[in-house]
């Protein structure tokens, strides 16, 4: 087996004084969809922040793409390749969709940008229609593949989405998640955090159950929604269901 | 009032409402991106007439040479101000920015009180005393070239804002520092360069100024007052509204002043300000058009 895109050991991370997750060990391998699921509270977000950079790290060590970068700052986790959507609307709502784009390839050059937004619009062809309305102005569905297609103008290696179904209408939602499998296959690994525990696991090939700021449970999804256990115990009546 | 006349009091009216809309503007671009308001911004208009006089005075430099050397110093000392002042208190509350611009304000103005005193300084450039005069209307040189400076400034940062990549990351921040930090923005590398160029803005005004009113260490305390409420008037954060609502109030003071007095041409100006924080908090301008 190849060695892992992401590798997370012993990770502790919070804010302020207390860390909110504790002795996070994962593995995630390339070309994979790992979504996490757990209860409210239970450190999902946290752990997506503290691998983007964006909390303190109280111990462990995060490599990535073999290359240790828990010391480095999130702009430049970014930079090689690591990009994260985080919840809520992430975009900049006075600006055209075309504009944002550009912001999305802040790091690239004139060139390369016209080029990464001809073919991120490839793959959110829903975007190449709404160019010069303002972002904010879009549905919270088109918002939020903005947001990914915003991050995917760098085409980075790993993609961390914190609940890229919130606040969505269920054809958003079937919308997003159809886009999510579209990302995965033009060979962006995906994390993510989601609430909507059946639509996320039925797209994803590894599943990761948090709780109380620790992982409790990691496997294949179709194992963790049959077990009725683990459903009920973790993931709520919904899910067990 | 025959045509001649208002036609004076328009040019009048412009070429110190384009001063206005360049300090106004700075102030805006701080805020819209820090959140912060710069108590201290009349200050750095006070900081850059002195610069001024000291290079044209008394080094004897020309007015362009000594304008291109306080843009520069006075953008050095925004992004300086920058490092070690204000990005302590990005997102911190309102109070303690204002707390903390207001102390630096009365560092600044007594500093300067003690270096210069407080007596009024006249700055002799190459163009002091010279005229412009077209279709019956006279207008000192040095006023022209100030409200000419105005105009280019304002056109090549609003170009800056729209069509470059670090000018739509200056947008971006001021609108979303959340989304900056996805897309790999760097909000305090963008935030340094918006600071450096509303001081330059702020030193610029002084510049072009020093030749034409007296330099004295409190000239800032009363122009700064004036540009919050064209800040107010335009829109807070709203680069735009603040040049278009300094237009307005330039306007104003020219020909209230003119035909009454500039006593009422204040009051008209701080009512109007009072009228918009009543009816319209957002700014006569609103955040349609927001950095």
């Amino acid at each position: 087996m190849s060695p892992p895109l992401l590798s997370v050991r012993d990770l502790s991370a919070g804010y302020g004084d207390e860390p909110i997750t504790y002795d996070i060990n994962l593995d995630v391998q390339s070309g994979t969809i790992t979504t996490i699921v757990g209860s409210n509270g239970a450190g999902k977000s946290t752990l997506l922040k503290a691998i983007y950079g964006l909390n303190r790290k109280f111990s462990g060590t995060i490599d990535f793409n073999g290359r240790n970068i828990e010391t480095l700052a999130s702009v430049a986790r970014f930079r090689l390749g690591l990009a994260f959507v985080p919840q809520g609307r992430c975009n900049f709502p006075l600006m055209s969709v075309r504009e944002n784009l550009r912001l999305g390839g802040y790091s690239l050059r004139a060139m390369e940008r016209e080029d990464a937004i001809e073919r991120v619009t490839e793959i959110f062809p829903i975007l190449r229609q709404r160019m010069s309305v303002l972002a904010g102005n879009l549905s919270g569905g088109e918002q939020q593949l903005l947001e990914m297609a915003m991050v995917l103008m760098i085409s980075p290696k790993l993609l961390l989405l914190d609940e890229p179904s919130i606040g969505l209408s269920p054809i958003n939602l079937s919308l997003v998640l159809e886009n999510i499998q579209r990302i995965r296959a033009q060979g962006v690994t995906i994390i993510m955090v989601e609430q909507n525990v059946r639509g996320a696991l039925a797209i994803s090939t590894d599943a990761i159950v948090m709780d109380l700021g620790r992982i409790v449970v990691t496997g294949s999804p179709q194992d963790i929604l049959q077990d009725e256990r683990i459903a009920a115990a973790y993931l709520g009546k919904r899910a067990a269901r | 009032m025959d045509a001649e006349f208002a036609l004076q009091l328009l040019v009048n009216g412009l070429t110190i409402g384009l001063i206005y809309a360049l300090v106004a503007s700075g102030l805006s671009l701080v805020f819209g991106i820090l959140n912060i308001v710069n108590f201290a911004h009349g200050e750095f208009y006070m900081l850059g007439a002195m610069l001024a006089y000291f290079v044209a005075g008394t080094l004897g430099m020309s007015y362009w040479v000594t304008v291109v050397v306080v843009v520069l110093a006075a953008g050095a000392i925004g992004a300086l101000l920058y490092d070690i002042l204000l990005q302590r208190f990005e997102g911190s509350n309102v109070e303690r920015g204002v707390l903390a611009t207001l102390g630096l304000s009365m560092v600044l103005q007594n500093g300067a009180i003690f270096l210069f005193s407080t007596t009024p300084r006249l700055t002799r450039t190459e163009y002091s005393f010279k005229i412009w005069e077209f279709a019956g209307v006279t207008l000192p040189l040095t006023r022209l070239f100030a409200a000419v400076l105005s105009v280019i400034a304002f056109a090549l940062t609003w170009w800056a804002l729209q069509a470059t990549q670090t000018g739509r990351a200056i947008r971006g921040v001021s609108q979303n520092r959340e989304a900056a930090l996805m897309v790999g923005i760097d909000p305090k590398r963008v935030s340094r360069i918006a600071v450096a160029a509303g001081i330059a803005f702020a030193g610029l005004a002084g510049a072009a100024l020093a030749p034409v009113y007296s330099v004295h260490p409190t000239m800032g305390f009363a122009f700064v007052f004036k540009a919050f409420a064209i800040v107010i008037i335009g829109g807070l954060g709203n680069f735009q509204g603040a040049a278009l609502a300094a237009l307005l109030v330039g306007m104003v003071e020219s020909f209230v002043g003119a035909l009454a007095s500039l006593v009422i041409a204040d009051a008209i100006t701080f009512a109007t300000m009072l009228l918009v924080l009543l009816m319209r908090p957002e700014g006569l301008f609103g955040r349609g058009v927001r950095l």
